[in-house]
């Protein structure tokens, strides 16, 4: 009975590291399957060899049981047979075998430097969040926004990944393996996913305080919807409508606001902070840590130091309630 | 078949040894590294000639109590702390000039703002106004800051 108990709480252990929105054994895509496959193979090898040496332990165990006198001294001569065998023959087989499975998950991986010429997407790291640059088409049709990147279902993306301070690393794990962001060393991923759907992220290189918060979304939509979003996003930002967005608009140019942030279609172009041109149309705030909503909006703006410490984006607390609920009205009308 | 247990080691040590020949390093004359030709970090930019060197306010106590109302009301406390002591930006109270300590160094530093987070606030504020938050930046530390920390 003690025994059943412990394979079952094994079990359950083991099956809780299963699932998750994050899971890299639940590819959604070509690269992560590879990757994927690759870990499955390797884990069966290299669990059969575990399996396989504990159990020639245990047999050498067991046949020289009982104490030094029941037995005569152990002859150490012959054995270079084993010793080849077991030591160098297999291991060289396995090792090799796992290599040559490795270079062809690289190849699933196609990336060469022509590629730099007509990136898709470029990438870029910040302390702590993403800015994301379409490059696709004409001059006129690029756009920057942050923290979400949006691709067509079933169509390889070939993403540019730049960094603006230090080292992170881009990582989708349903989707693909981990690219880093090396300053000055623009790096180059191809991703795809087989079905619509959203994908979460999240920077795999230790970059600073807020690192852990430093997480993006990748959203996989139909062709038709993805055209239209594309289409939503080179429209400059939506105008108030009513007195209290209009009144939001003139607070955001008014204060600090405007010097770090743009909003295209205002004089608000300060490159220091994320594009907030499309704002509403995104899922969260503050690379992700924070779902985007009114009473989020309004603590980031206030009180993101001690949301997020060290982030670049200041306290801002030079108005009052109302100013402050139209100024989130504002934010919110940027569809 | 013993020999063989001879054999691994040897060969495994040949393809050791063959990697540890790198890429030659080129090094100058007597073992020195060649000079840099580029200078390392930030450098102050020089001031601009048509710019006035110094502040034209000077210690003007007005002027230093309305740069201190200025440095509130555009929330430059927001990123270098209350009374610029420091915060997620640098301090402003302490020894370090990061981008120079001169008058037009610190008014260059505002209005065309610096790496690493400060916003260019010359497409902001008039000329008048960044004077006077130069003014009240030097005045820290002194016995003139308006409103020192307690």
């Amino acid at each position: 009975m003690p025994l059943r108990i412990l394979l079952l709480t094994v079990l359950i252990i083991l099956l809780s590291g299963c699932g998750g929105p994050q899971n890299m054994l639940g590819p959604a895509g070509p690269a992560a399957r590879e990757i994927s496959t690759l870990s499955w193979i390797v884990l069966g090898i290299f669990s059969a060899v575990a399996l396989i040496m504990w159990v020639l332990l245990g047999w050498a165990a067991w046949r020289r049981r009982g104490s030094l006198s029941e037995h005569e001294p152990i002859d150490i001569g012959g054995g270079q047979d084993w010793i080849l065998t077991g030591g160098f023959l297999i291991p060289f087989v396995i090792l090799a075998t796992v290599f040559v499975l490795g270079l062809r998950t690289m190849m699933a991986f196609p990336v060469n430097h022509g590629m730099h010429d007509h990136a898709d997407i470029r990438v870029t790291g910040h302390q702590w969040w993403w800015e994301v640059q379409y490059l696709d088409g004409t001059v006129n049709r690029h756009f920057t926004t942050a923290n979400e990147i949006h691709i067509p279902a079933g169509r390889a993306v070939d993403i540019e990944l730049q960094t603006a301070d230090v080292l992170h690393s881009f990582w989708v794990p349903k989707l693909h393996g981990k690219e880093d962001l090396v300053p000055g060393q623009p790096n180059l991923i191809r991703i795809e996913a087989d079905q619509p759907g959203t994908y979460s992220g999240q920077c795999a290189e230790f970059c600073g305080a807020q690192h852990a918060h430093m997480m993006l979304v990748v959203i996989a939509q139909p062709e038709a919807e993805y055209q239209a979003w594309i289409a939503g996003q080179i429209d400059s930002s939506a105008q108030p409508v009513n007195g209290e967005q209009a009144l939001g608009q003139q607070i955001f140019l008014a204060k600090p606001c405007a010097l770090c942030h743009t909003i295209r279609g205002t004089e608000a172009h300060g490159t220091v902070g994320p594009d907030l041109t499309h704002l509403a149309s995104r899922q969260g705030i503050a690379a992700n840590m924070l779902p985007n909503n009114e009473a989020n909006l309004a603590a980031w703006v206030t009180h993101a130091q001690a949301l997020k410490p060290a982030s670049r984006m200041p306290n801002v607390t030079q108005f009052s309630g109302d100013q402050l609920q139209s100024l989130t009205a504002y934010l919110q009308s940027l569809y | 078949m013993r020999n063989w247990t001879l054999v691994i080691p040897l060969v495994l040590a040949m393809f050791t040894v063959a990697g540890c020949r790198g890429p030659a390093i080129e090094v100058a004359a007597e073992g020195i590294a060649p000079p840099i030709g580029t200078p390392v970090g930030p450098v102050p930019g020089a001031p601009i000639a048509s710019m006035p060197r110094n502040n034209p306010y000077q210690q003007d106590a007005v002027a230093l109590a309305e740069g201190r109302n200025l440095f509130e009301a555009y929330n430059c406390a927001g990123c270098h702390g209350d009374h610029a002591g420091g915060g997620m930006g640098p301090s402003l109270r302490d020894e370090d000039w990061i981008y120079g300590s001169t008058d037009a160094q610190v008014f260059n530093s505002v209005a065309e703002g610096r790496a690493n987070g400060m916003p260019a606030w010359g497409t902001k504020l008039p000329e008048a106004q960044i004077w006077k938050l130069v003014a009240y930046i030097k005045s820290l530390r002194t016995p003139k800051e308006p409103e020192p920390p307690v």
